[in-house]
């Protein structure tokens, strides 16, 4: 997107069908992530979760990619920050979403503030958070 | 997770299987993140890293992971008993790239504070972590919160 593209209240949203656990072994072997959650069904099901837990990093990538999407370039991510507030598990299709809030130009340079978020099926939110975004030369 | 076999006193540089895989793992479509002439066609010197990989970098590069988390709550990491990660900011001096050397500069807990809530007592660590690339430019810096839940008496 272009900068001229972007108006406040605009929202972008990438979906995520199915969310796999062969994911959560390769983040768990690329972070060196102990924690059986993300492997064992068992381990996951004795603390109270239906399933295998996705990584909170999968999560946070997942909103992260709603806020590339609105941009021309990934250079362009000044800032992202999320709050996790549920768990994601195997098997579930969550939708990522970032709505732009403020726009504004300061000497030729756009700055744009998202607000972002990780809904799952059940209308829950996983994460809430924000971004934003630089643009040279609007 | 303390420094890892990934960084040495020489730095963490990022492979550009690190970023492949991670782009995969985290279903992130972008070439730039894969190949370095999509990279360089979307006006990149070389092959880019997603921006998430950071949050991971800081930790694995630094002394300050999971057990020195625990360690300012005075506990343990225990799983069953409940470590979360509670927030996440990344900020951005430039780009993550493919076969850059990062160094973290600045890696601390700058704080511990106790709540309760409806599932417990508990302790809320606040992680910062500044980081540069090889020539000294600052990269990005990284902001953890980590929740741990205070274990039964």
């Amino acid at each position: 997107m272009n900068f001229d593209d972007l108006v406040e209240g605009r929202e972008f949203t990438k979906t995520f069908e199915d969310v796999r656990v062969e994911d959560m072994f390769v983040i768990s072997s690329i972070t060196r992530d102990n924690n059986p959650i993300h492997y064992d069904p068992e381990a996951a099901e004795s603390l109270g979760h239906p399933g295998r837990v996705n990584q909170g990093s999968i999560n946070m990538s997942y909103a992260t990619q709603a806020v590339l999407s609105a941009l021309d370039s990934p250079a362009q991510l000044e800032r992202i920050n999320v709050r996790f507030e549920r768990s994601v598990y195997e098997g579930e299709t969550v939708r990522a979403t970032c709505t732009v809030e403020e726009m504004s130009v300061d000497d030729s340079e756009g700055r744009v503030d998202f607000s972002v978020a990780l809904h799952k099926a059940d209308g829950e939110r996983a994460l809430n958070g924000s971004a934003t975004a630089v643009f040279d030369e609007v | 997770m303390s420094r890892t076999d990934d960084t040495d006193e020489e730095g963490f540089t990022v492979e550009r299987w690190m970023a492949y895989i991670w782009a995969e793992a985290t279903r992130n479509d972008n070439d730039v993140f894969r190949s370095e002439d999509a990279a360089v066609e979307a006006g990149f010197d070389g092959q880019v890293a997603p921006p998430t990989f950071g949050y991971y970098l800081a930790r694995a590069a630094s002394e300050v992971g999971i057990e020195a988390v625990a360690e300012a709550t005075s506990s343990e990491v225990d799983w069953e008993g409940g470590i979360y990660w509670g927030e996440q900011t990344l900020e951005f001096h430039r780009p993550l790239v493919v076969g850059e050397t990062y160094r973290v500069t600045d890696a601390e807990i700058t704080d511990v504070e106790h709540k309760a809530g409806s599932s417990g007592e508990f302790d809320v660590v606040t992680q910062k972590y500044e980081i540069e690339d090889d020539d000294g430019e600052p990269a990005f810096d990284s902001y953890m919160k980590t929740v741990v839940m205070e274990g039964e008496e």
